[in-house]
């Protein structure tokens, strides 16, 4: 388990630590099998929708990449913290066996009922540094005062 | 309900109603999932290629499990399966029929049961028997 972080170790403009992951196939066909999503444009290359999408290569489940997402939020907030609000977008497609980096930022602190809340920017980037899944958090830290 | 068959209506010999099966990619990821056999050579084409394979191809329990739903089908509500089992001598692939069968070879009544064996097995389009196996079931009677 990593070191509870507390709200006084946090600042605004501070990054997660980045996590980088490269999904195989394998990867994608066991998330279908814990998701319940079985459309095969995540699992067969022949898959005739792919190719009416101008791809030759399997998408990568959205609900995969915010769950990677989830990772670095869940991680900040350790075992005495709370996530409070946590959602992405799906704007852009990832495929398989690409990397994908999933990274954050602190935008604001702040004290509400009593609670110690981070907001933070999460996202993915691919290869190219597009975001692909972009999305905010609120995550509620224990205070060392 | 499906019709009933009975024990006096079957003789050995007979054979009973086929079950055509035909496997999308997809059936084949959800038996991964439901089986929790993830090995790639079901899903993964570079991967079956790369250990000599044509293609992708057929999980063997799947097709054991076809071949439970052939003899469920046809014993109907009264019948109960007392065993069955296949061997796999040879390969399926996604998007090629899979014909079910099943032939009586005796039947008989030991200690009140009504019993019939069978030969049970898959096959490819061509008639190769691809999981060739047995089973017992037994049926109600009329009287």
């Amino acid at each position: 388990m990593a070191q509870q972080t507390y709200f006084e170790d946090v600042a605004v403009g501070q990054q997660l630590p980045t996590i980088k992951i490269t999904p195989d196939k394998q990867q994608l066909v066991k998330f279908a099998a814990g998701s319940g999503d079985f459309n095969p444009l995540h699992f067969d290359e022949k898959f005739p929708m792919l190719k009416a999408m101008g791809l030759t290569e399997n998408i990568v489940h959205g609900r995969f990449k915010y769950a990677q997402v989830g990772r670095a939020v869940f991680a900040l907030a350790g075992y005495k913290g709370r996530v409070k609000r946590f959602g992405v977008s799906y704007r852009g497609m990832d495929l398989l066996n690409k990397e994908i980096t999933v990274a954050g930022v602190v935008t604001a602190k702040r004290e509400e009922d009593g609670e110690h809340l981070v907001d933070l920017d999460v996202w993915t980037e691919d290869a190219e540094g597009k975001k692909t899944t972009p999305g905010t958090a609120v995550v509620a830290l224990p205070s060392r005062g | 309900m499906t019709h009933q068959v009975f024990f006096e209506d079957v003789h050995a010999g007979d054979e009973i109603p086929q079950l055509r099966k035909n496997c999308s990619t997809q059936q084949l990821v959800q038996w991964a999932a439901a089986s929790g056999d993830f090995y790639q050579i079901h899903y993964d084409r570079d991967f079956a290629q790369a250990t000599g394979l044509k293609g992708l191809i057929v999980h063997g329990a799947l097709k054991n499990a076809f071949l439970g739903q052939l003899l469920h089908d046809w014993i109907g509500e009264g019948g109960q399966i007392r065993r069955f089992g296949c061997s796999y001598r040879g390969m399926d692939e996604p998007g090629q029929d899979i014909l079910c069968r099943g032939v009586v070879t005796k039947t008989y009544t030991l200690d009140g049961r009504h019993y019939v064996d069978l030969d049970i097995w898959t096959e490819k389009p061509d008639g190769k028997r691809t999981s060739p196996g047995t089973a017992t079931v037994t049926l109600p009677g009329r009287a």
